[in-house]
């Protein structure tokens, strides 16, 4: 039996191929889509868990939800980790984490390492596998570092690198010796943080403050059998002891479980972690599954309108003695085995495409990731359901028939209902055309948020960073020298595209249920020429005035006196951006401030600028002096010659120093790598809109070709009557032509819905106009009629003699 | 075995009804081979499809070997298919994708018959029609005659009580028809029941029994 049907199944298959052929390869890349999507999905979810203290692990947040939008911060004070471990039985250990990328020299050589700073008990936290030294006094000296397997291979090669020795290079260009003490296994690309080695974090071993600078990220391990809840609840009494301003109850400090930080972690303002939004697996998740529909659509559509084919052999089999199961069970057969056959061409597409799309989602695996048992069970299982949901309608309309009906040679009663497969097609082209509105809104916004002024001139712009040496201002002087170069500035405390690298907030004094937070930056006295920010009013820092030249931070640290302290504090001069100036109401400059997170003297207004992306708020600006005379260079250069520019500063670095590589970037590409996730998500969508489209427009196409060759006969009555091929071509067009009206008028309003929810995401954001919803209306529309009227004016222009003839 | 009592059949058309059958009365012994005639649309085919089960009927009885059919479920007539009746079409009806072979193989898979069992059956019809070397051969790659061969060694196949046959050589030339009706009558002596449709005397002649249709009424036998 099982024998027969399937030789039936292929012989169908072959005999009517181009229709198998539009269904198989409508299968195939849906289902290569999904597989795609379940290696993505599969991939978010394993974030983090490869560590066997996964279910233990906690970070530590401070929520606001007196902020709006309320604010998550995973910069708390650093204390905050130590002072829970000590204070909480439950709490079995705690380490500071802070990533950010460790300039080393080994034998000479220069590299930067994706470094992590940690406390003692990190590998207790962590419990990664130490596989030379010893885990638990690993981090114990402020010298020691731990390598992961892959450096400690490429640093010492051949060799045992347990106590060989590293030079750190510091933020002034000295160098300290760092002794190797352990080598750890590499870290995962599933890591919500990024490791090549891991140093002690040196933080000062001060009192818990909730009001003090604080910029480090923390996590705590709990004890086996503790309850994180039962900490919770102790937080606010916690938070109460140690001054956590806290008036309304809307302040509070939370435990993100480790699992959750890549996908769960909401909004935090922080961008230096590996983190994404479950938000993505979701949508990711719904898309796959609704071309998956559109193919599956495709399948519905063709075999009903092609059953007409198989309504003599239904009838004769029942006539045989095949009951309605049978016959239902035969046809699903014959869709689980087109559905079956499109599978290993699913496989080859996700194969084929799994880098560039891991490329698209940032995902660092290769195929051998994609390529699982749980996955493919996965795609066989979705498989499988799919079969049954497209195999089912077509097979329980066919197995109803009566055989009586078709041997009366004429298929009256016999009809699948016009309405379901409509309904189908709407639905169809409302997700093809959901899809492309959403596309092009990705790129509008992209658009309007890559083309927003940050402020200051980033064209021409050259960023050097760690330029932390005795002979900085050499090389300052000697660039100035060059005739292209036009300013040169030493900047710290901001990173172009990145954001800062510390900031402090306190209440808004206007209103104290609302926080403001103060980003600083340290700038020497060109740093206003050479990144083109406007001075508003008052002045910039100058070499001219005494009271800039002061170490104020050297000062401070010299004397013991409260009173001196505060009277430094209060006269450090700072220029803060029109925004501060306006929240803080500070009219005139020569302002003295004095506040929780901010103090000094306003000595000029400059016009905002800011470093970060316009997705969010930006902070308020702080600029302070700074006289270091190295630091992270700024090179304005002339916008003519580049590639000679460069090459002539390049040559002035190496004579400056010899065993530096030449590093730098471009500010305006720093900026564009901002909107890196926006530019993956508009590749994405446009890949996603190109396959709904094409597959429902094949489904469409085959369609129409089934629902001609049924009519030849009545084409060619029509045209014997006086029809013109326009009138006939009117007859097919003006069906699917309400359809996709229908389908428009349906999915433009969702989509409208639905971008201007995930517009809100954004602090800044491009208008929802109707001229997009417009645009791709026409557009859909257009190639819907091009497909039609290519099919049906064949059957038009055919001779009414020879469509008769054949019937 | 079969038993029509005042069986009628209509279309409902306006406010009135179209007569198909009307007040039919006819019974069917085992081992009868019986021809129903008449003109076009005199509802001779309808009532073949009324013995066999494929329509319905407005008023009357139907009993067939002691069941009434009106109260037959559809499970009880696709058994009644598998066992007992078989059906041979003008048309031939054969499934296009199948063989030769496999088509005459259906009817004994939706009866369960196990793989050499069934082997040895279709041999045997394949031998007994002299279609041995079109076994593999697909329908349409055969004529007219031979199709309706194969329809009937599938019909044969599961071995039925009941052959129904509408005009079966319709299609055919006459020394095609012929030789159908040859076999016809072969099977007959051989005990199995059959009735068929037909419009020429010729091929009545070959049944032990001729009732004539018009206008829905039986008029003579």
């Amino acid at each position: 039996m099982f024998r027969n049907y399937l030789l039936l199944a292929l012989r169908t298959v072959y005999r009517d191929r181009t229709y198998a052929a539009v269904n198989l390869a409508g299968l195939a890349l849906a289902f290569g889509a999904v597989l795609l999507i379940i290696g993505y999905i599969r991939y978010e979810l394993s974030f983090d868990r490869h560590f066997p203290t996964a279910d233990r692990v906690y970070q530590l947040l401070i929520e606001n939800k007196a902020l709006e939008p309320e604010q998550r911060k995973i910069q708390v004070p650093s204390p905050l980790g130590r002072t829970l471990a000590e204070e909480f039985p439950d709490v079995e250990a705690a380490t500071p984490l802070f990533s950010w990328p460790q300039k080393v020299k080994v034998a000479d050589k220069y590299l930067t390492l994706k470094s992590v700073s940690a406390g003692a008990d990190f590998f207790k936290v962590f419990d990664l596998k130490v596989i030379r030294g010893n885990a638990s006094s690993a981090l114990s000296d402020k010298q020691n570092i731990v390598l992961t397997r892959n450096i400690a291979h490429r640093l010492f090669p051949e060799e045992n690198p347990l106590g060989k020795t590293l030079e750190r290079v510091n933020y002034d260009g000295t160098t300290t010796p760092m002794t190797v003490s352990a080598v750890m296994e590499d870290l995962p690309a599933n890591t919500h943080f990024f490791a090549e080695v891991v140093v002690p974090v040196r933080l000062a071993n001060e009192a818990l403050n909730f009001e003090a600078y604080s910029s480090i990220s923390q996590y705590i391990l709990l004890k086996k059998g503790s309850n994180i809840a039962n900490l919770e609840r102790q937080m606010s009494d916690f938070g109460k002891k140690y001054g956590l301003e806290n008036k309304s109850g809307l302040v509070n400090i939370r435990f993100l479980p480790l699992t959750d930080i890549r996908l769960n972690s909401g909004k935090i303002d922080d961008q230096r972690y590996h983190v994404s939004d479950v938000r993505f697996v979701y949508i990711y998740g719904v898309i796959a599954l609704l071309i998956l529909a559109i193919a599956s659509v495709n399948y519905i559509n063709l075999t009903t309108a092609r059953s007409f084919q198989r309504i003599r052999e239904v009838g004769m089999r029942k006539v045989l003695g095949a009951g309605k199961a049978r016959i239902v069970l035969q046809f699903m057969g014959e869709s689980f085995l087109l559905f079956c056959l499109s599978l290993p061409f699913a496989v080859v597409l996700a194969y084929l495409f799994w880098p560039a799309f891991g490329d698209l989602l940032q995902i660092a695996e290769d195929r051998s990731y994609l390529f699982n048992v749980p996955n493919i069970v996965a795609l066989c299982a979705i498989a499988t359901v799919s079969a049954v949901m497209s195999g089912l309608y077509p097979a329980v309309v066919l197995s109803r028939m009566q055989p009586v009906e078709v041997f009366r040679q004429k298929i009256g009663g016999f009809r699948f209902s016009f309405l379901f497969r409509k309904a189908l097609i709407i639905f169809q082209f409302c997700i093809a055309v959901l899809l492309m509105n959403v596309t092009v809104l990705v790129y509008k916004q992209l658009q309007f948020l890559s083309n927003r002024s940050m402020g200051f001139d980033e064209s021409f712009l050259l960023v050097v960073p760690d330029v932390h040496h005795t002979q900085a201002a050499a090389f300052k002087q000697m660039l100035l020298g060059l005739p292209a170069v036009e300013s040169v500035s030493y900047g710290g405390g901001v990173s172009i595209g990145k954001g800062y690298d510390g900031s402090s907030t306190m209440s808004d004094p206007a209103d104290t249920t609302k926080r403001m937070s103060f980003a600083f930056v340290d700038a020497d006295f060109d740093f206003l020429e050479t990144l083109k920010i406007k001075l508003l009013s008052g002045r910039y820092f100058s070499e001219k005035y005494g009271s800039d030249l002061l170490n104020y931070n050297g000062l401070m640290r010299e004397t013991r006196d409260r009173d001196e302290q505060t009277r430094l504090m209060r006269s450090m001069p700072v220029v803060v951006t029109e925004s501060l100036a306006r929240q803080l109401n500070i009219t005139k400059t020569d302002t003295s401030l004095y506040l929780p997170a901010l103090q000094g003297t306003v000595i000029g207004i400059v016009k905002d600028f800011r470093v970060t992306s316009f997705k969010e708020e930006s902070p308020l600006v702080v600029l302070r002096g700074s006289q270091s005379g190295s630091g992270q260079a700024f090179i304005r250069i002339a916008g003519s010659k580049v590639p000679a520019t460069l090459e002539a500063i390049g040559q002035v670095w190496k004579s400056v120093f010899p065993n530096k590589p030449f590093e730098y970037s471009f500010a305006d590409d720093l900026i564009q790598q901002i909107y890196g996730h926006e530019k993956r998500l508009a590749s994405l969508f446009t890949v996603f809109a190109v396959l709904a489209i094409s597959l429902s427009v094949m489904g469409l196409f085959s369609l129409l070709a089934l629902m001609v060759r049924q009519r030849t006969k009545e084409i060619g009555i029509r045209k014997v009557i006086g029809a013109s091929a326009l009138d006939i071509s009117a007859l097919f067009t003006k069906a699917f032509v309400i359809l996709i009206l229908l389908a428009i008028v349906i999915a433009s309003p969702v989509a409208w819905w639905g971008m201007s929810r995930w517009l809100e995401n954004y602090a800044y954001r491009t208008e929802l106009s109707g001229w997009i919803f417009g645009l791709t209306a026409i557009s859909v529309m257009a190639v819907s009629l091009l497909i039609i009227n290519l099919q049906v004016m064949r059957a038009a222009a055919m001779n009414p003699v020879e469509s008769l003839r054949t019937e | 075995m079969i038993e029509l009592k005042k069986v009628s059949k209509w279309f409902p058309v306006g406010g009135g009804r179209t007569y198909v059958l009307r007040n039919i009365n006819l019974e069917v012994k085992q081992g009868e081979f019986l021809s129903i005639m008449g003109p076009s649309g005199s509802g001779k085919s309808t009532l073949l499809n009324v013995i066999g089960m494929l329509d319905r009927f407005e008023e009357g009885e139907y009993w067939f070997r002691g069941e009434e059919v009106s109260k037959l479920k559809e499970k009880q007539i696709s058994a009644l298919y598998k066992q007992y009746i078989g059906f041979v079409f003008q048309a031939y009806h054969l499934i296009d994708e199948l063989t030769v072979y496999e088509n005459i193989e259906t009817p004994l898979l939706y009866k369960d018959v196990k793989s050499s069992e069934r082997k040895a059956i279709v041999s045997d019809m394949l031998d007994r029609f002299n279609i041995v070397g079109k076994k593999d051969l697909f329908p349409t790659q055969l004529s007219g005659g031979q199709q309706q061969l194969v329809g009937i060694a599938r019909a044969l196949a599961a071995s039925p009580g009941l052959i129904l046959a509408d005009e079966p050589t319709g299609n055919l030339n006459s020394r095609q028809g012929e030789e159908i009706m040859e076999i016809f009558k072969q099977l007959n002596s051989e005990g199995v029941t059959i009735i068929q449709v037909t419009h020429s005397e010729k091929n009545a002649a070959y049944g032990n029994r001729v009732i004539h249709l018009l206008d829905g009424w039986i008029v003579g036998s």
